[in-house]
C-alpha cells in the first residue's frame, strides 16, 4: 500500500510540472503583449509599457520566466496578477474555499440521490417508476447549465422568494440554488451508474449463491451488491470533482460566486497570464488529491485492483 | 422593498409541477427568504439613517493613482477629491483648490487650498500632499496606466521615461510646486487651457507620503484607501464580492446623502439585474442587452439611459491606396446605416453617431458629418468615380473577443453595394492593438475611444493629430494640428471652444475614420430611491442619491 501511493504521489508530481509547463508556455506564448493587454484603450506611453513589462518580468524569454515562475512556486509564492496586481496566493485564498463548498456540496447531493434513486430504480427495473428516471436522466444530462442556474434564478430566486438568486452573503442558502444546478448532469450520470452496476450485481453468480445459501435479502444487498457496486462509483465520484471544478466556471457566473471558475474565466478575458497558470494549477492539483483518494478508496472496497497494479 | 405583484411566470410554472419532488425536499430548507435580510431604505423617513447597494463589477483598482476604468473611478470619485471637480453636466466646481488662476506668462497656474480641506482621519490636507501624489502618480516604480494623463505638466515626462528607482514617488515632478501649505503651483510645458479639466482624473488627488511609503502601508492603502472625498472606507475591499463606504465626518463640502453606500460586486451584467428584480440590490447600473426591453416594461419610472463619451468606429489607414483618397473613405463611411446597427446589434445600448466627438461634449457639432448618414447612392457613385478598390477586394481588422456581431452589417453593406471582397483577419484583443498600431494597418479597423476628460479636445488630439502616439490613421493636415495649438493656448477652455469646432470640421469632411455608434449605458433603481444623477461621463452621482419619500 505504501508503495502504491508513493509510487502513484511521484507519478502526480511527474504530471502536474509537466502540465503547468503545458499550460505555462501555451498562456505566455499567445501572440500579443500582455503589457498592453493591461493598458488597453488608453493613450498610454511606450515608458509605461515598458514599466509593466519590467514590472513583472515580461521582457525576459519565457524559459527563464518560466523558471523563475518554479522557483518562486518552491516558495509559495505564484507572482502578483497583472490586472488586480495583487499576489495570486491571495486571490486563490478567497476564491478556493468557494468553490470547494460548491463542489462538495454539490458531490453530497448527486451521492446521496445517485445512489437512493439509481438502486431504487434498478430494484423496481422495467417498471413504470424506472422509465421516468431513466427519462428524467436524459433531460438533465441534456439541458445546458446556464439554462437550468437561469430558470433556477427566476423560479426560487424571483418569483417564490425562497433563496437568493445571487453572491454568497446568504452562507448556506447562497449554496442551494447553484449546487442543486451543478448537481444535476453528474447526477443523472450518478442514476444510471449506479442502476447498471446494482442491476449486474442482482444477478451476479455469487449474489445468487449468497441468497441460495439463505443469507437475508438486506445482507446480500448491503454486502454483495452495494460494496461490488460502489467501485465503478468511487471512480465516476473522483473524475466527478474534476468535471465539477470545470463545471463551476458556468455556474459561479451565474450565481455570482466568487470562486475559482470566476476567477480564471475573467483571468482568461483579460489576458492575466499569471493568474490564469497559477489557478490552472491548483485545479490541476486538487484533481489530481481527488484521483489519487479515489484509487486507495477503490483498493479499499476491492484489494484485487493493487495486486492487479 | 418593491412591492412583489408579479404573478408566477410559465417557466416557474413548469419548473414547479416538474421538479415537484425536488421543490418538497427542498422546502423545509427554503421556507424562510434569506435575501429579504438587505437593508433596504422604504420603512425610513429622509432624517432616519440611509443607505442603499449598487451593483458594480470587480474594479481593477481604486487606488487613485491606479484608477483607469469607470468600476473604480465609481468608487475613487466618492473617495477622494481633486484640485478641481466637475458638475453633473461637466461644468468646472472648485474642490481642494477654491480658487485658481493663470498666470501671466500663460503657462503657470496657481490654485489656493481651501484651509479646512481634511482627510477622513481628521488630518489637514495640504499643498505638499499634491507634490507626493503627482511624484507618485507619474512614477515608472508603479506603471500606472493612467500616468500619461499628466504629460502636459512640466517635467512629468521625464519622471515617466526616467529609471525604475525601487521607491515610488522619489522623485518630484519638476512642473508641482507647494508655495506654503495652502498655495499650490502646476506648470505646463506649453500653454494649455484645458489644464483645470484634466486635473479632474483621480490621479491628481492628495496624497500624504506616509499613507504609502511602507510595504505594509502601501498594500493596506490598496485596498482601504484614504482620500479626503465625502465618503470613506467602512472597511477592506472584499475583493469579488463588495466594497463599503460610509460617509467622511471631516468633509468640508456639501455632504454626502446616504450615510453609507454598498457596492455589490457582481461579474455578470445578468446576474446583477436578477438580483435587482430579487429586490437585494438597489441598482444595476448596467443591464445587459437581453435585459433592457425587460426592465424598460417592468421599472418604466426607474429606467434610466445615460450617454457614455465612448466612440466606436471604423478607421482607414488614410495614407494608404486606396483610402487616401478622400472619396473612398466617404464611400465606405455613406454605406454605413447607423441606425440598424444601434437598433438591431446594441438594442438600445447605442445610438447611430453623428460625428467624430459625441454630443455631449462641450462644443461638440452636430449636423456637420455629411458622411455619417446612410446615403448608399451617393456612396456608391463617390466609390464608382474614384475607380473603386485594387483588385476589388480588401482587408478588415476585426476584435475577436466580440465576434463579428458589429462588424457584419457594415461588411455585408460594403460588399452588396460594391461588390467587393472582404478578408477579415480577426485578432484577440492585445494583439489587434499590434497589427493596428500606427503604420501597421493595411485596411479598415474596428476600434472605439472614449475621453479622458470631458472635452472635445480629448477626442481630436490623441485620434487626428499629427504627433500623437495613437493616430493610427496614418492621417496628418497641418490646418487640423494648428486649430488644435491654436485650443491649447486659447486663455481658456471657452475661448478653445471655435478651435475645437474648426478642428472638428476638418477631420469631418476628410473621415480619416467612419463613426458608428456612440455607447449608452442603461440602467435601473428602485422605486425606494429619488435623485438617481448619472452624468454625462456615465459616472452615477452615488453622492446625491435620496430616499423616495
Amino acid at each position: 500500500m505504501t508503495l502504491f501511493v508513493l509510487r502513484r504521489g511521484a507519478g502526480a508530481i511527474a504530471t502536474l510540472l509537466a502540465s503547468t509547463m503545458l499550460v505555462f508556455f501555451i498562456t505566455f506564448a499567445l501572440p500579443g503583449d500582455p503589457a498592453r493587454a493591461i493598458a488597453g484603450h488608453r493613450q498610454v506611453t511606450e515608458s509605461t509599457l515598458s514599466a509593466i513589462r519590467a514590472r513583472y518580468g515580461l521582457d525576459e524569454p519565457l524559459w527563464e520566466q518560466y523558471i523563475g515562475w518554479l522557483g518562486r512556486l518552491l516558495r509559495g509564492d505564484l507572482g502578483e496578477s497583472f490586472v488586480a496586481r495583487r499576489p495570486v496566493t491571495d486571490m486563490m485564498q478567497e476564491a478556493l474555499p468557494v468553490t470547494l463548498t460548491l463542489v462538495a456540496f454539490t458531490v453530497v447531493i448527486e451521492v446521496v440521490l445517485g445512489l437512493i434513486i439509481g438502486a431504487s430504480a434498478a430494484l423496481r427495473r422495467g417498471k413504470r417508476s424506472d422509465n421516468a428516471v431513466l427519462a428524467a436522466c436524459t433531460i438533465g444530462l441534456s439541458v445546458p447549465l446556464f439554462v437550468v442556474g437561469s430558470l433556477a434564478q427566476d423560479s426560487f430566486g424571483i418569483d417564490l422568494r425562497w433563496l437568493p438568486v445571487a453572491g454568497i452573503r446568504n452562507g448556506f442558502f447562497s449554496y442551494v440554488l447553484p449546487a442543486l444546478t451543478l448537481a444535476l448532469p453528474g447526477l443523472a450520470i450518478a442514476v444510471r451508474l449506479v442502476r447498471a452496476e446494482s442491476i449486474t450485481q442482482l444477478c451476479a453468480p455469487h449474489t445468487r449463491t449468497a441468497r441460495g445459501k439463505g443469507i437475508s435479502e438486506s445482507a446480500v444487498l448491503r454486502r454483495h451488491v452495494v460494496r461490488n457496486s460502489s467501485v465503478p462509483f468511487v471512480s465516476f465520484v473522483g473524475l466527478e470533482i474534476g468535471a465539477l471544478v470545470g463545471g463551476a466556471i458556468v455556474v459561479e457566473r451565474v450565481f455570482n460566486l466568487p470562486g475559482v471558475g470566476r476567477a480564471i474565466a475573467q483571468a482568461i478575458s483579460q489576458r492575466d497570464n499569471v493568474t490564469i497558470v497559477g489557478f490552472t494549477m491548483a485545479i490541476i492539483t486538487v484533481y489530481l488529491a481527488v484521483d489519487l483518494v479515489a484509487d486507495l478508496a477503490m483498493i479499499a472496497l476491492d484489494p484485487r485492483i493493487e495486486r492487479m497494479s | 422593498m418593491r412591492p412583489h405583484t408579479r404573478p408566477l411566470s410559465i417557466t416557474t410554472m413548469a419548473l414547479w409541477t416538474g421538479l415537484a419532488v425536488f421543490a418538497a425536499a427542498c422546502s423545509d430548507s427554503g421556507s424562510s427568504n434569506p435575501s429579504s435580510d438587505s437593508s433596504s431604505p422604504s420603512s425610513e423617513s429622509p432624517a432616519e439613517p440611509f443607505s442603499f447597494s449598487v451593483s458594480i463589477s470587480e474594479p481593477s483598482s481604486i487606488d487613485p493613482a491606479l484608477t483607469a476604468d469607470i468600476e473604480g473611478g465609481q468608487i475613487t470619485r466618492l473617495l477622494v477629491e481633486t484640485l478641481v471637480t466637475l458638475t453633473p453636466d461637466l461644468q468646472l466646481a472648485p474642490g481642494v483648490a477654491t480658487e485658481w488662476s493663470l498666470g501671466d506668462d500663460g503657462v503657470t497656474w496657481t490654485f489656493l487650498l481651501n484651509p479646512d480641506a481634511a482627510y477622513s482621519d481628521g488630518r489637514p490636507v495640504v499643498a505638499g500632499d499634491f507634490e507626493f501624489a503627482f511624484a507618485r502618480s507619474a512614477d515608472p516604480d508603479l506603471a500606472a496606466v493612467p500616468s500619461y494623463q499628466g504629460l502636459p505638466i512640466a517635467g512629468w515626462a521625464d519622471v515617466l521615461d526616467a529609471e525604475p528607482s525601487g521607491s515610488i514617488g522619489d522623485v518630484p515632478v519638476s512642473g508641482v510646486a507647494a508655495v506654503d501649505d495652502h498655495t499650490l503651483t502646476v506648470t505646463t510645458d506649453g500653454p494649455f487651457a484645458l489644464l483645470p479639466k484634466v486635473l479632474t482624473y483621480p490621479i491628481f488627488a492628495p496624497l500624504p507620503a506616509d499613507f504609502v511609503d511602507t510595504e505594509e502601508s502601501a498594500a493596506a492603502f490598496f485596498d482601504q484607501p484614504i482620500g479626503n472625498g465625502p465618503y470613506m472606507m467602512a472597511e477592506p475591499w472584499q475583493h469579488n464580492e463588495g466594497i463599503t463606504v460610509v460617509r467622511n465626518p471631516h468633509y468640508p463640502g456639501t455632504p454626502g446623502r446616504a450615510d453609507s453606500i454598498e457596492f455589490r460586486i457582481y461579474g455578470d451584467t445578468l446576474t446583477a439585474y436578477k438580483d435587482f428584480e430579487a429586490d437585494a440590490v438597489d441598482i444595476a447600473r448596467t443591464l445587459p442587452p437581453e435585459a433592457i426591453a425587460p426592465a424598460r416594461e417592468a421599472y418604466p419610472d426607474t429606467f434610466v439611459v445615460t450617454h457614455a463619451a465612448l466612440l466606436s468606429y471604423i478607421g482607414f489607414p488614410s495614407n494608404l491606396a486606396p483610402f487616401d483618397n478622400p472619396d473612398i473613405r466617404l464611400a465606405f463611411s455613406l454605406a454605413i446605416d447607423r441606425e440598424a446597427i444601434a437598433d438591431r446589434v446594441f438594442e438600445g445600448t447605442a445610438s447611430p453617431a453623428t460625428g467624430m466627438v459625441p454630443s455631449l461634449a462641450p462644443g461638440a457639432l452636430d449636423g456637420v458629418c455629411d458622411a455619417c448618414n446612410y446615403d448608399p447612392e451617393r456612396a456608391k457613385e463617390l466609390f464608382d468615380g474614384a475607380g473603386g478598390v485594387p483588385g476589388n477586394s480588401i482587408v478588415v481588422y476585426n476584435i475577436s473577443d466580440d465576434g463579428t456581431a458589429s462588424l457584419d452589417p457594415i461588411l455585408n453593406s460594403w460588399r452588396e453595394l460594391f461588390g467587393i471582397k472582404i478578408e477579415v483577419r480577426s485578432f484577440e484583443f492585445s494583439q489587434f492593438l499590434d497589427e493596428t498600431a500606427p503604420g501597421k494597418p493595411i485596411g479598415p479597423f474596428e476600434l472605439s475611444w472614449v475621453w479622458d476628460y470631458p472635452s472635445g479636445y480629448s477626442f481630436l488630439s490623441p485620434l487626428f493629430e499629427s504627433t500623437s502616439g495613437v493616430n493610427n490613421l496614418g492621417y496628418a493636415d497641418a490646418e487640423f494640428d494648428e486649430q488644435m495649438r491654436l485650443a491649447r493656448e486659447a486663455a481658456d477652455e471657452e475661448a478653445g471652444l471655435p478651435y475645437l469646432a474648426e478642428g472638428q470640421r476638418i477631420v469631418e469632411a476628410a473621415m480619416p475614420l467612419a463613426p458608428v455608434t456612440f455607447s449608452d449605458d442603461v440602467g435601473v433603481h428602485s422605486a425606494t430611491l429619488t435623485n438617481v444623477v448619472v452624468d454625462a461621463g456615465a459616472l452615477w452621482r452615488l453622492e446625491l442619491v435620496a430616499p423616495a419619500s
